[in-house]
């Protein structure tokens, strides 16, 4: 854990370009390479529904969606991104515009009250769906706790994430 | 902050020699970056700088888990959710499958890397304790050529690794196991997914599985590394009969050889204690064949029949006598919440923006001897460097609504370590923070005072030199037990009847005393704010929950006129009580004051808790009993640390001593409580303003009493509870709820009195509250030509649903569906006047205007359809749907185009609430009685526990949605029982030592009981609008000693320290064993007589604060 050393930046650019799709649509920007995903998100793109609490990885109040997986935008690098899928909250909707069975659970169950855990606890949802881990019940506490609500006390949460999972099984016919 | 402050290059070699010459070259400068997901947490965190990250990812091949021959090679790239799900893994090491998959959480694992985890060596991890059981080989690349290295020697201590300057870790080796080795691991968490301790013991035994003929014992997270014991391995060894006696001595020699720390963690004793546990079960375990299992701490019920339970109890049939009223309509704001359209303060964005960012005092009490701010006011993009000197000029340069003693940036002295000393503005927040690590500030350090009982002591250093000016709102606090010339900022008393008298005349005395702690409320959402001051007015943007206070504080500060201060609150991300009064809005103002441009001033967590925390409280408690076990007399004498500025702390110890009070007829009680300036961060309020500090001594010592006296502590309970209607606080307003019967619902609803399993435990605990609320505000409606209606109401929401039931209100009045009705924001520019949002007083108090106000318009349109027909207005009744005239009818659209002659008017309506005068003048409006009986199971060996039951009243005279009211009891269960469980801040000197998420944990889905209940009472009988009552604390007031109560009924331990950690109950049973008595009989403790030299500094005299 030295304090900062002195480096030769070694001709490395300052700048980045970065090309992605997010939310289904491509972007290319440049960026700095020391630039958090969430920061490309919220401050570049606009795309304010991913929220930012802990900011250390802990609470997935920043969670979104990189080629399908969940991580803590507040600290993975836009680099990272380079040439993949990124999906936040804004792309949940399904095609003709209403919500996903995700979305329209949590308002069924009453899944949130202030709402700022919310976006990532929907993203978390939807990677818990497609991981194959959804019909063991630890696998969904354990999956889940990784996202923090300090307003539901969790239980309307679990609800909807079950409404969901029934939701998926019966698409799966 | 969403951006690294500190820029740094990222580098792509293409090979392993390429990116380890980059490492060399440059000297320290450099790191290898892997997954990240520890790396850039710790550049994040401030501490860790690097030039260039070395991307190792674009090496092609070091990802690979392949099996081959005797072994697993592992790519020192496989993150741990590959490696959890890699066929190859599971098949060899099933165990080591299984840690990979419970890693940190499912974003940490998706990037994290176990090559990346063991090189960073942190020592809270898992996975090097399991591979040293393994014997597992690290394959390294570097300079001088490839080696290998066994796993026991790479780890050389917290966060270093025998990796030589250059080396890069190319994979990790795991022979695989004979069929007769046997490999278990055990993790002990208390902040979950961050163990305290890792255990991981590895038997190999000879083929009849008789002999013991090599083994492996190691230990991690609780030590600076990692480590394994020869000593203890060898006394393992042997036959597999009677290896009993010899597991104690190896357990002894494993703990031994590991450097244990005492830490936030734990004790070293304690560790010893656990390793000595661990080590047993694993090895009787695995031998039996039945080893614990890694992953969930206990077996949970499925989630299926949880869920159906819960949804099953909270079905009921709306009441008939109203057609919004009583339905649970979804909230209106779901849609934007669940599409990420919500706009809260941080969303906001204004043109020509500028952010502020803030240094803060590293010390707890020093005068500022300089500021030099030159080298932070020439980084490019730096608008301006502000500094207090700079708000000399303000007509206010200090806020606060009860005493102005709250600083916007620190002027000659600072008075606790986090405290805002210099604010830069810039054109980004990274530039900015960048710049303020750049000033230099010269402090002279004084004397600091950290505790209550520092600061009481006579001859303490004064925090507040100066006496303050008392705040534009000080409402209904007692502001006479600020002591001038000494730190003591209340002295907050509650008495009536004799009370010596009744001790003298009780039987039997109970005495004890008790800790609540110091905490944290961790809003999702942290304080942030967006103020534009220009043109004479400021406009301001807020996560706060007193609109209209702050628009007040800031009207104060500029000498502004009220109509020029413009205030708006968009949704926010929860409050608590954490948000009330104002926080970083001041800040934000001055700094756009000074630069002529929106500022945003957006805090982290961690500049959150150096902002505002809670209070805890030391509380000496005594009850006397007469001779036929009747209560009758309470005494209670409480410190509370009350940090460097007074905020609201002043409202919680008052409320803290009349919710020492108890809902039991006494016939004398004498409660005081003081507070006191300390060089810790502000406290302030919590849902419940004290009364868990209030209802934890009160209700555990009731425990206590019942005990002493033979009776079952509900029976007890029932004996001496206060009844219906009765006066039992002098002058106060009648109890208006039957706890009684309330407390027998939930006693049934835990199945008290039926035989539990060992070492589970039932608990219950109960309080009566005056709901914290001034009487006092305002609201308008409008009812729409067509029919719709507008609601402005100045409450915020805060997640706790006031828009969508204030709504119902209105609509359930003009007969309309929730999707014809609009109600405002927070927002002072178009909502009338609003007290706060807190205290549960929306529904009740806002409610009731928005009530009156269409009372007020129905009044109104009675008199318009009048004109219309040419008939006495007596003869009109309002319905809900419009104006009846005998057998005549006109719905609300008619009057209004019939009586303005054009269909787009409207009617608007006032309804205001005065303590003056009126039904609201009885204090308190509500009484809130919170009851919670709770289910626990515990592990006598280790003191840890897990809630199996929490179940709850809401007796709130009607829930007027019922899923919105339950909810936020579910809500308040799950947030109080986090404080039961671990949450405490804790200072270490002068400074915080948890004050970040990884620190202090809140609970998480994983804490959820196996059953969870509300029991809501409908008996229409409060002041709120159709009789509800204040609803919105919850239970977060009485989980806490119902938990220590159960814990007592599980384990014979009495604990009266919460947080109720596994350590603090293993010590609780050694002094059980011991004979330590729980209550020694004190008489008023010597802690408190040593401040009672500050009432000669006193104000005025306390009198009878209440
Ligand atoms: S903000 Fe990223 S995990 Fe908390
Ligand atoms: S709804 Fe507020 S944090 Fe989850």
């Amino acid at each position: 854990m030295a304090e900062a050393g002195r480096a030769e930046a070694g001709g490395l650019p300052d700048k980045i370009t970065i090309e992605m799709t997010v939310n289904g649509r491509p972007v290319a920007m440049e960026a700095d390479p020391w630039e958090a995903l969430s920061y490309t998100l919220r401050t570049r793109l606009g795309l304010t529904g991913t929220k930012i609490s802990c900011d250390v990885q802990a609470c997935g109040a920043c969670t979104v969606l990189v080629d399908g997986l969940p991580r803590s935008s507040c600290t993975y690098l836009a680099y990272e991104a380079r040439g993949k899928d990124v999906l936040t909250v804004e792309g949940m909707e399904t095609a003709d515009g209403s919500l996903s069975p995700v979305q329209q659970a949590f308002i069924d169950q009453s899944g949130f009250q202030c709402g700022f855990c919310t976006p990532g606890m929907l993203l978390a949802t939807h990677a818990l769906l497609t991981s194959g881990d959804a019909d063991d019940d630890d696998a969904v506490i354990e999956h889940m706790s990784g996202n923090l609500c300090r307003c539901t006390g969790y239980v309307p949460i679990v609800a909807a994430v079950l409404q969901a999972r029934k939701a998926a099984a019966a698409s799966r016919g | 902050m969403p951006h690294f402050t500190h820029p740094f290059r990222i580098a792509q070699p293409t090979s392993l020699a390429e990116a380890g010459r980059l490492l060399l070259d440059a000297d320290g400068g450099a790191a290898v970056y892997a997954g990240g997901s520890e790396l850039l947490l710790a550049m994040k965190q401030g501490g860790l700088r690097y030039e260039t990250l070395v991307d190792i990812k674009t090496i092609p091949g070091l990802d690979a888990v392949t099996a081959v021959g005797d072994l697993v090679s592992i790519g020192a790239l496989a993150t741990h959710r590959s490696i959890a799900r890699s066929a190859a893994v599971r098949a060899a090491f099933p165990l080591l499958a299984n840690l990979e998959g419970v890693i940190a959480n499912p974003r940490v694992r998706a990037t994290g890397t176990l090559g990346g985890n063991l090189c960073f060596a942190e020592p809270h991890s898992d996975p090097a304790t399991l591979l040293l059981a393994h014997d597992a080989i690290l394959h390294i690349a570097g300079p001088l050529g490839d080696r290998t290295l066994p796993i026991a020697g790479f780890t050389v201590g917290s966060y270093s690794t025998a990796l030589e300057p250059g080396e890069i870790l190319r994979s990790i080796d795991v022979p695989r196991l004979g069929a007769n080795s046997l490999v278990a691991y055990q993790r002990v968490q208390q902040l979950e997914h961050r163990p305290m301790l890792g255990v991981a013991v590895r038997l190999d035994l000879d083929d009849a599985r008789r002999v013991i003929v090599g083994s492996r014992v190691a230990v991690g997270a609780a030590a600076p590394q990692p480590t394994r014991s020869e000593t203890a391995e060898g006394l393992l060894l042997g036959d597999v009969a009677g290896i009993e006696a010899r597991i104690a001595e190896a357990a002894a020699a494993l703990a031994d050889a590991a450097d244990l720390l005492d830490d936030a963690d734990g004790s070293a004793e304690y560790k010893r204690h656990l390793i000595g546990v661990h080590v047993r079960r694993l090895v009787t375990g695995v031998l039996a064949g039945n080893a614990p299992q890694i992953g969930l701490p206990r077996k949970r019920r499925p989630l299926e029949a949880m869920i159906g339970e819960w949804q099953h109890g909270r079905e009921r049939t709306p009441p008939a006598d109203f057609k919004i009223i009583g339905r649970s309509l979804p909230r209106t704001d779901g849609h934007p919440k669940v599409t990420g359209t919500a706009v809260y303060t941080a969303d906001i964005s204004l043109p020509q923006m500028a952010h502020a960012k803030v240094l803060r005092s590293p010390v707890g009490h020093a005068r500022i001897l300089s500021i030099d701010i030159e080298a932070a006011k020439a980084v490019p993009g730096v608008i301006d460097v502000i500094t207090g000197q700079d708000l000399l000029t303000l007509r206010r340069h200090l806020f606060g609504h009860a005493y102005r003693d709250n600083t916007i940036l620190a002027m000659d002295k600072v008075v606790y370590a986090g405290e805002a000393v210099v604010a830069v503005v810039a054109e980004d927040a990274a530039t900015a923070q960048r710049a303020a690590e750049l000033v230099e500030i010269a402090y002279d350090e004084l004397e600091p005072v950290m505790t209550p009982e520092q600061a009481l002591r006579e001859g303490a250093p004064l925090i507040h030199e100066e006496p303050h000016e008392i705040g534009h709102a000080p409402g209904h606090i007692n502001l006479e037990g600020r002591a001038p010339g000494t730190n003591r900022l209340t002295n907050d008393i509650v008495q009536w009847g004799d009370i010596d008298a009744a001790f003298a005349k009780a039987k039997t005395i109970v005495e004890g005393e008790y800790y609540y702690p110091m905490s944290f409320v961790y809003t999702m959402e942290p304080y942030a704010s967006i103020a534009d001051y220009r043109g004479g007015e400021v406009t301001i943007h807020t996560t706060g929950q007193h609109t209209y206070t702050t628009r007040r504080d800031i009207a104060d500060i500029f000498g502004l006129p009220l109509s020029r201060v413009l205030v708006s609150t968009p949704y926010v991300g929860g409050g608590f009580g954490s948000k009330s009064y104002s926080k970083v809005e001041p800040l934000a103002a001055v700094c756009s004051w000074k630069v002529g441009r929106p500022v945003k001033v957006e805090l982290t967590v961690e500049e959150t808790v150096l902002t505002t925390r809670a209070l805890d409280a030391r509380v000496w408690l005594r009850t006397g009993v007469d001779e036929n076990g009747k209560l009758i007399a309470r005494q209670a004498r409480a410190l509370m640390n009350a940090g460097a500025f007074s905020q609201n702390a002043m409202l919680v110890s008052a409320k803290t001593s009349t919710r020492l009070v108890g809902p039991y007829n006494w016939e004398a009680v004498d409660i005081q409580v003081r507070s006191a300036y300390t060089n810790t961060s502000p406290g302030s309020s919590y849902r419940g303003f004290g009364g868990v500090h209030g209802s934890l001594p009160g209700e555990v010592q009731m425990d206590e009493t019942a005990e002493i006296l033979g009776v079952d502590p509900v029976e007890y309970r029932l004996q001496n509870l206060v009844d219906r209607d009765h006066e039992f606080w002098p002058g106060k307003r009648p109890l208006h709820a039957d706890v009684k019967a309330n407390l027998r619902q939930v006693a049934g609803g835990i199945k008290w009195g039926s035989e539990e399993p060992p070492n589970t435990g039932k608990g219950v605990s109960l309080i009566v509250m005056d709901s914290g609320a001034v009487p006092i505000g305002r609201s308008e409606v409008r009812l729409h030509g067509d029919g719709s209606v507008t609601v402005l109401t100045g409450a915020a929401e805060l997640g706790q649903g006031s828009r969508t039931v204030l709504a119902m209100v209105a609509a359930e009045e003009f007969g309309v569906g929730l999707d014809k009705v609009r109600i405002s924001m927070s927002d002072s520019r178009v909502a009338p006047y609003a007290r706060s949002t807190g205290a549960d007083r929306t529904t009740i108090m806002e409610g009731s205007t928005i009530l009156l106000a269409c009372q007020d318009i129905k009044q109104q349109m009675r008199d318009m359809a009048a004109e219309i027909w040419d008939a006495p207005a007596a003869d009109m009744t309002a319905t809900n749907d419009g104006v009846q005239r005998g057998q005549l009818f006109m719905p609300w659209s008619e009057v209004i185009e019939r009586y303005f002659t054009i269909q787009d008017m409207e009617v608007s309506g006032r309804g205001h609430i005065r303590p003056k005068n009126s039904e609201w003048a009885l204090i308190p409006p509500s009484w809130e009685n919170p009851i919670v009986g709770a289910r626990v199971e515990a592990d006598p060996e280790t003191g840890e526990w897990w809630v199996k039951s929490l179940i709850d009243i809401a007796d709130i005279g009607l829930a007027l949605n019922p899923t919105l009211a339950d909810g936020m009891d579910t809500g308040s269960l799950m947030q109080s029982l986090g404080i039961a469980m671990r949450e405490e801040l804790i200072y270490d000197g002068q400074q915080l030592s948890n004050g970040s998420i990884l620190g202090y944990r809140v609970p998480e889905m994983a804490d959820l009981p196996d059953e969870i209940h509300t029991f809501v009472i409908e008996n229409r009988d409060g002041m709120g609008p159709y009789g509800s009552k204040a609803h919105g604390d919850g239970s977060m007031s009485v989980v806490a000693p119902a938990i220590a109560n159960a814990l007592y009924d599980a384990l014979g331990v009495r604990l009266h320290r919460a947080p109720f950690t596994p350590e603090r109950v293993w010590k609780a049973m050694k002094d059980r064993d011991a004979g330590v008595n729980p209550n020694p009989t004190t008489g008023i403790p010597d802690w408190w007589t040593a401040t009672e030299w500050t009432e000669r500094h006193a104000r005025k005299p306390s009198g009878k604060g209440h």
